[in-house]
């Protein structure tokens, strides 16, 4: 008998301790800091366009459609509220069927009367999101878990374009907390949000702190991250020291260390370096407004002046991509590899603007330019190679910055004469049509080429891909020749992680998994 | 004297009334004649002009210049800040949310300088001329000439990532102890570094000016008496000289007092302090000009009442001085 | 220009920032011509640490450092100088106009420096140039505009306390216009202060153009160190060079301009310079004290010599004093101004400024020796003057209005100073002995409560003598216990003064340049000449029979109520310039009996009559 109890109190003892240390384990909730540049200006990201709040609102809302660095290898769009949807033949009508088990955060089912809700706002109010969705004529609900947007005109892209703007401000909100409000910007869940993704809403301390935590009833599965944090880090180097230290797990790109350190990281085992391409590229718009850049040899010969190379060196520590055509790597065979843009040559370049009636003056100089960028640190160190490269040729360029909310403003009114871009050309290469077409929302160079506006019309219409194909590359040739643009490097981002974290939106094995670019449910903590 | 003291004060208080109207249309004039406002910060890229023209209709942006102003001097007058473009919540809240993080920062740093250097001045000031004077006078000139960005920037390099011993952003540890003791320690070690930088900057003023009027205040003719009436040195220059010193420090002081919401934007950049300064500072390339203006209009109040208590405290500390 | 080479000599800090301030103008003048790199061309190798071909290194882009330093040198001083320029500009004009004219204009214009002053500066300045655009130009025009009510203020205190001197007033009459009565007459007499406050407001302006750039909104095309910092800041692993130097340069500069500041502020302030002599040692010697006898003299003053340190020179203004003063007695000592009287005051009770020094002489205080060749005598660590002072012996200073502490009560002056040598007293004993005093020498006692500046001239001298008689001394030196106060007045307290003598027995040294206060108050007289005791006698023998020729000169020189109505004789010559080498007769060259003995050989002490000295070589002849 004793030998029975003793035998049972060891493996009772024995099973408390595993318990525990299971428990324990279990107990330790793995946070995931992620620092962010500044502080959101509002939890409410469809009624104004507040790029410091994508990151926490798109892993505490969740959208119709999702894109994500997945775009790399060719994914357009993949649902995430929707499980499925087709197109009619039209191609006027798409119908969405949504996943039943979605939940807001507050028990209360998802379903297809808050996307209606959300969807009516938004067109109604003209949103930021409007951009997209003011092709579409109605929605309607036939069902709690059907929605179906009737379009007003076919547009092959559609779906992509949403999902991308959704990404930004086009967020599925909850019509029952919603409805009494007069617009997105009143109201208590502004501050405070209630969606229906991975990551509940906890607080907000003012001075730069969001935290979330893991939403364990999400229809996909609790996040493996307990805790989600977005920290402001103003300084580059502070956020570099706590990465160093190991209080934080991962800087993304708005971090990434001058590229002339990646090779001693490389050799370093406790740090992986990541680079992701995306689908959009670095380049510079010409404003074709503006004497002299009305000359196509002035156009060309500034083509010429330019040294991809030695910007790459200089900017990137040699390690992206220059591009010599009017698209990304990403687009694969959708590039057109014959038209290239017009090669590095300084003797050409500066016979060119001999030619073109602009000679060097007494003091060397031919004329004076301005040159700018938005606020991103690879655009500013592009633009700062690029003026002394064209001041080599006898172009007195100079640089102007702006603030970025100036400087889109003047973008908008043309009031530039050469800016460092972000061409897009996914996930739709429709994209063209908005960059290039007469009238095109980011067509700031005031490029009008008739044909190319009637090919790139009909392109957006056609369901065949080769037919797409071919004309998209007929369009890429147009631009090379015209230069209202010339295009430089594939746009990369570099993301440092701590070695044993995995699973993060710029990685592979995240693509079509994190939800959004800035989604943080596919990461793994290490031990997990 | 209460009655005297009393109407000076309410006289005071009174001024910062066309203070703050002026402070008002200056500011108001230069958002107006700058380019852009707040619906393209809003708007973001490529946005439809029917949400620009939405945005600013319902922020009134529309309105002509003098209509604006004029809603805006009344709804100051109701005491109302009005809300944030941005964020929509109400200017008040969201500045008195920042202030408690700078106060503790720069009131700390200003505390601390003025004592420190204060008693340097005082223990240079023995004897004028000497080597020791000299070479701390110098080295005080050096320290209030280093850019306070610079020497945070420094010190983060040496305490936060080679030494590793002190942490860099912010002003608690993400997963710290939200209250009690424990959140105490958790400021207090972050405050180290921000306060270092502010305080060097601002201890050379003191020492200096703790110097020269010590200094002075020995050379005169009462001090002369004083001694020969017997009192030790260091009785003389603490109870006496000391006193007397402490004039020019106080006038600093109040004008430094002044700045005390404004006087860190720099530092709470470098160490991502969630302080006032960075605020505005954020608020001013937003264009969010309610905040602006109220956070120009507080600031400008802090000045004026430490102006006041300064001068309140010079006529205690001064009895020839009147008020006036 | 010797005088320059002086004045700096003393001041390694001011030579130093000159030569850095220099450096920079001539680097920002020079850039172009130098021997160094274009600082935007992008040709080196980028990450290059300081060495031998890039001294500095190179930044990220591959620009040289230094050539980025030299010319980043060029944008600090423009901004300094036009900044401050256009601030000082703006603000000598308004301040003037505003202080000149007074009235409405004055009070609106000091409204609106007041103004600008509470609006906080760096955040206008932010405002304009966030607002504005980032060009060099906004950032030193929006600097000037926010810094300029400095200099208004400290030209409008200049203009207002200028406008009411003689010679703007002579201008006026003389029919100057308001304008050319500011421009010729004010300005460029208070100009000073704004100069000064200039190159502070250069360091400012250096230092908030970098902050700017710092926080991104610099000029984008122009080097400035500001930016270097700025672009350095995500560099600061690979390559530190680029953030380290151009701080270091702004914090060079900075502090060069406000060092210069300092420097300027001495040259043109004389009276600060006094802030800056070096203190004088202090020598003790160890004496074992010895009973003193009971019949020694109260004080005893043996071949007394001090020497005042000013800079590089020194000057005796107590050059071999001798004489000695029995209990009860009381000796007059008189002289021109800069005779050395006061500091002989001073002397015997040491309390001299800081850069004096005893060179030599002895000094018995009742009898207990206080100086021994000069040197303070003590015993085991005690100096033996402080049992004495203020006790035994005490003195009355001139000027009253300075010599008590101006921010304390009267009555808590005079209790403090009683408990200070009453260590068994408390606080009502001694509050006791100040009325007692008090009542003694006609200070009403409701007088305990005020300040020295509510009190009258007279009123206040009282005050101090009833400090000097708190503890009941036997020695009294009272330095020209009269000189700041009106006639009857005057009169008054010397009469007090007297009537104390008697009352209490005290022995009294007066030092005063009237003799006839003198003559009424003391036995004995001692005139003094350039440090030196040249005569001294009892008082009815100095103004009957004077043998020195300097003494007669001084009677003579008093003018008389009856007699005939005559020119009093007046001294020629200036009073003597104890700098300069004086002749072996100090008074040789204003004496009217002078002979070329006097020049050459020192004159002897001749005993011309019992308590008779006179120091010259014709005392003893001719008795007139």
């Amino acid at each position: 008998m004793p030998w029975l109890i003793a035998r049972l109190v060891r493996t009772g003892f024995l099973t408390l301790c595993l318990l525990g240390a299971v428990g324990s384990m279990a107990q330790q909730p793995t946070t995931l800091v992620v620092p962010q540049l500044g502080e959101p200006k509002t939890l409410s990201p469809n009624f104004a366009s507040d790029s410091l709040g994508f990151a926490p609102t798109s892993n505490i809302y969740s959208h119709l459609v999702a894109i994500d660095w997945g775009v790399n290898k060719g994914t357009g769009a993949y649902g995430d509220l929707a499980e499925s949807w087709s197109t009619s033949p039209d191609g006027k009508v798409v119908t969405f069927k949504l996943h039943k088990a979605a939940k807001w955060h507050d028990g209360k089912p998802v379903t297809a009367a808050d996307v209606k809700f959300t969807y009516d706002t938004i067109i109604a109010k003209k949103y930021p999101a409007f951009v997209v969705l003011k092709n579409v004529r109605e929605v309607t609900t036939p069902d709690d878990h059907t929605v179906v947007l009737n379009l007003i005109d076919p547009e092959i892209g559609f779906v992509p374009m949403l999902a991308q703007v959704s990404t930004w401000t086009a967020k599925i909100y909850p019509k029952h907390l919603w409805s009494d409000q007069d617009g997105f910007d009143k109201g208590p869940y502004v501050i405070a949000p209630v969606g229906s993704g991975p990551f509940r809403f906890v607080r907000w301390e003012k001075g730069g702190l969001v935290e979330l935590e893991s939403n364990k009833a999400y229809f996909r599965g609790p996040a493996k991250v307990d805790r989600l944090v977005f920290r402001q880090v103003t300084d580059v180097n502070v956020a570099r020291a706590e990465f160093d230290s190991g209080r934080l797990q991962f800087l993304n790109y708005e971090y990434a260390p001058p590229l002339a350190e990646i090779v001693a990281l490389r050799q370093d085992p406790k740090v992986r370096v990541v680079f992701t391409p995306s689908h959009f590229s670095r380049d510079i718009q010409l404003n074709l407004t503006r004497k002299p850049l009305d000359k196509l040899e002035v156009r060309q010969a500034i083509a010429h002046a330019i040294d991809r190379e030695a910007m790459n060196r200089l900017a990137f520590g040699g390690f992206w991509k220059p591009a010599t055509h009017a698209s990304v790597e990403s687009q694969g065979d959708l590039i057109n590899r014959a038209a290239t843009f017009p090669a590095f040559d300084r003797a050409k370049a500066e016979a060119l603007l001999d030619t073109a009636g602009l000679p060097r003056g007494p003091g060397g100089w031919r004329f004076d330019i301005s040159v700018t960028n938005p606020n991103c640190p690879d655009c500013k160190a592009m633009m700062q190679v690029l003026v002394q490269q064209l001041r080599q040729v006898g172009i007195n360029a100079k640089l102007e910055q702006f603030d970025q909310a100036t400087w889109f403003r003047r973008q908008a009114e043309k009031n530039f004469d050469i800016s460092c871009y972000f061409t897009r050309y996914g996930p739709d290469p429709d994209a063209y049509r908005e960059h290039f077409m007469t009238g095109g929302g980011r067509n700031n160079m005031s490029y009008s080429n008739a044909e190319f506006d009637q090919l790139a019309t009909r392109a957006a219409t056609l369901p065949d891909k080769a037919q797409r194909r071919a004309i998209y590359q007929q369009l890429q040739g147009m631009i090379v020749r015209d230069l209202p643009y010339i295009n430089l490097f594939n746009e990369q981002k570099t993301t440092i992680i701590r070695a044993g974290w995995s699973g993060f939106n710029t990685e592979p094995e995240a693509f079509d998994k994190a939800i959004t670019w800035f989604g943080y449910y596919s990461v793994v903590p290490p031990g997990k | 004297m209460h009655v005297g003291l009393l109407r000076f004060v309410l006289l005071r208080l009174l001024q910062l009334v066309p203070v703050t109207i002026i402070v008002i249309v200056i500011n108001f004039l230069l958002l107006h004649l700058a380019p852009g406002d707040i619906s393209t910060t809003l708007a973001g890229d490529n946005a439809d002009p029917a949400y620009l023209a939405m945005i600013r209709e319902s922020y009134g942006l529309d309105r002509p210049f003098h209509e604006q102003l004029w809603r805006y001097l009344v709804q100051i007058g109701s005491g109302d800040m009005g809300v944030s473009f941005r964020s929509r919540e109400p200017v008040f809240d969201e500045i008195m949310l920042r202030v408690p993080a700078t106060l503790l920062l720069v009131g700390t740093s200003l505390v601390l300088s003025v004592v420190v250097g204060t008693s340097i001045g005082t223990w240079i000031a023995r004897r004028p001329g000497s080597t020791l004077d000299s070479g701390i006078s110098a080295l005080a000139v050096g320290l209030f000439s280093i850019p306070v960005f610079w020497l945070g920037l420094m010190l983060v390099l040496l305490f936060a990532v080679r030494l590793q011993i002190l942490p860099a952003m912010g002003m608690t540890s993400v997963d710290g102890p939200r209250e009690g003791i424990g959140r105490v320690m958790d400021v207090a070690t972050h405050m180290v570094l921000p306060v270092l930088a502010l305080m060097t900057v601002s201890l050379g003023q003191y020492v200096r000016l703790a110097r020269s009027a010590v200094a002075e205040v020995m050379g005169e003719s009462y001090i002369t008496t004083v001694r020969a009436i017997g009192f030790s040195e260091r009785t003389i220059m603490m109870h006496y000289a000391l006193r007397n010193a402490l004039l020019p420090v106080v006038t600093v002081l109040g004008l430094q007092l002044g700045l005390v919401l404004t006087g860190a934007v720099l530092t709470e950049t470098v160490f991502s302090w969630p302080g006032l300064g960075r605020l505005i500072y954020d608020a001013i390339l937003a264009r969010d000009t309610p905040v602006i203006m109220g956070s120009f209009i507080i600031m400008s109040a802090t000045v004026a009442i430490a102006s006041l208590v300064t001068d309140l405290l010079y006529a205690v500390i001064d009895p020839r001085v009147g008020l006036k | 220009m010797l005088g320059l080479v002086r004045v700096l000599s003393g001041r390694i800090a001011l030579v130093l920032s000159m030569i850095i301030v220099g450096l920079a103008v001539f680097a920002a003048i020079a850039a172009p011509w130098l021997p160094i790199a274009d600082p935007n061309a992008m040709d080196a190798m980028p990450y290059t640490p300081p060495g031998a071909e890039h001294w500095l290194g190179t930044d990220n882009y591959g620009r040289d450092v230094l050539s980025r330093i030299v010319w980043g040198a060029r944008l600090a001083l423009l901004v300094a100088l036009i900044s401050s320029a256009i601030a000082s500009f703006l603000g000598i004009v308004l301040g003037s106009i505003s202080g000149y004219f007074g009235g409405l204009i004055d009070t609106v214009l000091s409204r609106t420096f007041d103004v600008f002053l509470l609006i906080p500066s760096f955040f206008l300045v932010l405002l304009i140039v966030a607002l504005f655009g980032s060009r060099i130009e906004f950032t030193m025009v929006a600097i000037a505009l926010t810094t300029w009510p400095r200099s208004a203020r400290i030209m409008r205190a200049q203009v207002l306390s200028l406008k009411s001197r003689v010679y703007v007033q002579a201008a006026k009459a003389a029919g100057a216009s308001h304008a050319r009565t500011l421009i010729r007459h004010i300005i460029p007499n208070g100009l000073a202060p704004i100069i000064t406050d200039a190159t502070i407001l250069m360091g400012l302006a250096v230092l908030t153009e970098a902050g700017l750039s710092f926080l991104g909104l610099g000029d984008q095309n122009a080097v400035s160190w500001g930016r270097m910092i700025f672009d350095g800041q995500r560099e600061l692993r690979l390559a530190p060079w680029m953030s380290i130097f151009p701080g270091v340069s702004l914090l060079l500069l900075v502090a060069a301009f406000n060092l210069l500041g300092d420097g300027l502020n001495e040259a043109l302030n004389p009276q600060l310079r006094r802030l800056t002599t070096r203190a004088a040692q202090k020598p003790t010697c160890e004496l074992v004290p010895t009973v003193p006898e009971p019949d020694a003299p109260i004080l005893r003053v043996s071949n007394l010599r001090m020497a005042y340190d000013l800079g590089s020179n020194s000057i005796a203004p107590v050059d071999g004093v001798s004489f000695t003063l029995q209990r009860g007695d009381s000796l007059g000592v008189v002289g021109e101004s800069g005779c050395g009287k006061s500091s002989l005051g001073a002397a015997i009770l040491q309390v001299m400024a800081p850069n004096a020094r005893m060179t030599d002489g002895d000094i018995d205080l009742a009898g207990a020796p206080i100086l021994r060749d000069g040197c303070r005598v003590v015993h085991n660590g005690r100096d033996s003057l402080a049992s004495l002072r203020w006790t035994k012996a005490a003195i009355i200073f001139q000027s009253a209005m300075n010599a008590l502490n101006p921010v304390m009560k009267v009555g808590d002056q005079l209790i403090e100073a009683f408990l200070l040598h009453r260590t068994d007293a408390n606080r009502d004993a001694a509050m006791q002995r100040v009325v007692a005093v008090f009542d003694l020498i006609g200070v009403p006692r409701a007088r305990m409560g005020s300040y020295p500046h509510e009190l009258s001239g007279g009123m206040r001298q009282r005050v101090m003598i009833a400090l000097s008689l708190l503890h009941e001394p036997e020695l009294l030196v009272a330095d020209e216990p009269t000189t700041a106060l009106d006639v009857l007045v005057q009169d008054q307290i010397l009469g007090e003064i007297d009537a104390l003598k008697k009352q209490m027995g005290l022995s009294l040294i007066l030092i005063s340049h009237d003799m006839g206060a003198v003559a009424e108050t003391c036995r004995r007289v001692a005139v003094m000449y350039a440090g030196e005791i040249i005569e001294i006698a009892p008082t009815e023998t100095i103004f009957g029979y004077a043998r020195h020729p300097y003494t007669q000169a001084l009677l003579a020189a008093l003018p008389t109520v009856s007699g005939e109505k005559r020119l009093p004789k007046t001294l020629p010559g200036e009073p003597v310039n104890m700098a300069e080498p004086m002749t072996a007769c100090r008074f040789a060259p204003r004496c009217e009996k002078a002979a070329d003995i006097c020049r050459t050989t020192r004159p002897p002490r001749v005993d011309v009559a019992p308590e008779h000295e006179a120091l010259c070589h014709f005392a003893g002849l001719v008795r007139t």
